[in-house]
């Protein structure tokens, strides 16, 4: 009890309101022990820090922008609507009749068309080194990856909300529990309510891979009678040659590394670091010393690229760093400290 | 009182003329910063993002009626801080708020081990923070993040100057145990 009244009194001169004889019983206070200072300056400095907090929530400005323009723009026609005070005048029975037989015609029609084509749909694309952000009409954001070309409709109507890829995306679906949304790639099928998740799906690639950052995701591959269910910090993995299906854990947010340009890791051995950045920068590294690809790499690297990461490694384990021509690299020497 | 830039008056006058363009610039300006202010109070994040979307929506709808003394960014602060202080009252559920500015770059200087090192403190007390109970959480808020005075806090929430120093004590205290912990 003694010590929460000094932790009160430390509050108070922290936040400027302290009164003149609180001051002099805290100097008082602090020229008791030597402990006492210490304690001061440890709340001093969570105090300080304490300011630095960033709640740990995802803030899609671009997606929630858009429903408030869709909001707005509803809010425009009502008024509208309101305005033009039409007065409706009870027709004759047969012509609602007519225009019921009309509805259906044009409903079935409607099923027919939907159920084979799919070419009122618009097409987004990348190029090499060409990435891509847009927003959905209901509210889902898009990253496109480059090579990659994504199919949608301008609005969604039906029970499914239907896209297509080809190549790699990172998805922010809005929630929409009645309209499931499906995106089909060349080899399977991925059904979500509402998440965000990294899928990579190019045709040309060994396998359709998902990695989910929130949410569920199912994973149904086309050939396949399996089917994966996926949460929060899982990745699947279907090997299209194989047909095998496969669940992993994710450790870090690394897959949608393109998107992020972040990199982090944590105890990771140098030979896994190595494959990510020969994977990501497209380049080719070489450990000359055996057994150094087991040294642990930790460390957070935001808007990462390869150099100053090899540059970064290459000092902590005290290693030679060379390349040729920026495409191959090669580390010499060094020890696992 | 911080007073209205000129950008923002333009935003203003363009919003005036129904221009979409200038409610997305307002928008993209400080909507991150509004939903950090209201989720630091709610402690949820669905509910702060609907009630920053309200205060949009109703900066819209009443675009020709607006009086904004001092800057738009204050305004619409307090738009956002005073629907918290509604919906708690009428919830009784708590929480936290925070500076935009301080979502700044990390250090050019320090190493990649102290960045994480420095960041891994900085999320054991973001995780103190989180897990400070109801109505302390919501008086940290406004005392740590809105910067209200004791008196502030105590007419807004109805409570004593005795029980804020209470609740900013037990909060200091678990953010305390936190970090000891954490050592």
């Amino acid at each position: 009890m003694e010590k929460d009244k000094y932790i009160s009194l430390i509050y108070k001169k922290l936040k400027g309101e302290a009164s003149p004889s609180e001051q002099s019983a805290l100097d008082e206070w602090l020229n008791i022990s030597e402990d006492n200072p210490l304690l001061f300056q440890q709340i001093k400095k969570e105090w300080e820090l304490s300011a630095n907090y960033i709640p740990n929530i995802e803030i899609d400005t671009k997606a929630d922008f858009e429903l408030l323009r869709q909001r707005v723009r509803q809010h425009k026609a009502k008024e509208k609507q309101a305005a033009k005070i039409v007065q409706l005048r009870p027709r004759r029975q047969w012509l609602a009749w007519a225009a019921a037989a009309a509805i259906i015609l044009i409903s079935g029609w409607w099923f027919f068309n939907k159920n084979n084509i799919a070419d009122n749909m618009l097409v987004a694309q990348t190029a090499a080194a060409e990435k891509k952000d847009f927003v959905l009409s209901d509210g889902t954001h898009i990253w496109l990856n480059e090579n990659s070309s994504f199919s949608y409709p301008e609005n969604f109507t039906g029970k499914q909300r239907f896209v297509k890829l080809e190549g790699e995306a990172y998805f922010k679906v809005s929630k929409n529990k009645k309209m499931p949304f499906v995106i089909e790639t060349a080899e399977a099928k991925i059904k979500v309510l509402g998440t965000a998740f990294n899928l990579r799906a190019y045709t040309d690639g060994p396998v359709v891979e998902v990695a989910v950052d929130e949410g569920k995701v199912q994973l149904m591959p086309k050939n396949s009678k399996q089917s994966l269910v996926l949460t929060l910090n899982k990745k699947g993995v279907y090997d299209i040659a194989n047909r095998s299906l496969k669940e992993f854990n994710v450790e870090t947010k690394n897959a949608s590394f393109w998107k992020t340009g972040t990199l982090v890791y944590k105890d990771t051995p140098l030979e896994k670091v190595v494959a990510d950045l020969e994977n990501y920068f497209n380049i080719e590294i070489k450990i000359e010393t055996e057994n150094m690809g087991q040294c642990r790499v930790t460390g957070r690297f935001p808007n990462a690229n390869a150099k100053d990461i090899l540059e970064h490694i290459a000092s902590s384990f005290q290693m030679e760093l060379s390349s040729k021509g920026g495409r191959i690299y090669e580390l010499k020497k060094g020890a696992c400290q | 009182m911080q007073t209205t830039t000129t950008e923002e008056k333009e935003w203003l006058q363009l919003l005036l003329k129904d221009d979409e363009k200038a409610l997305q610039l307002i928008f993209d300006r400080y909507y991150k910063y509004l939903v950090v202010t209201a989720y630091n109070v709610l402690h949820d994040d669905h509910r702060a993002k609907d009630l920053v979307q309200d205060v949009f929506f109703d900066l819209w709808k009443r675009r020709e009626n607006l009086k904004v003394q001092g800057s738009l960014k204050s305004y619409l602060r307090k738009a956002v801080v005073n629907r918290c202080i509604d919906e708690t009252r009428r919830k009784k559920r708590s929480g936290t708020t925070e500076e935009i500015q301080d979502f700044n770059q990390p250090d050019q200087h320090i190493s990649p081990q102290q960045q994480l090192e420095t960041e891994e403190l900085q999320q054991v007390i973001n995780r103190a923070i989180d897990s400070l109970p109801g109505r302390c959480r919501e008086v940290f808020a406004l005392s740590r993040f809105e910067g209200f005075s004791h008196k502030e806090i105590a007419a807004k929430l109805d409570i004593s100057v005795k029980t804020i120093e209470n609740q900013m004590t037990k909060a200091l205290k678990i953010i305390r145990a936190a970090v000891a912990g954490f050592r």
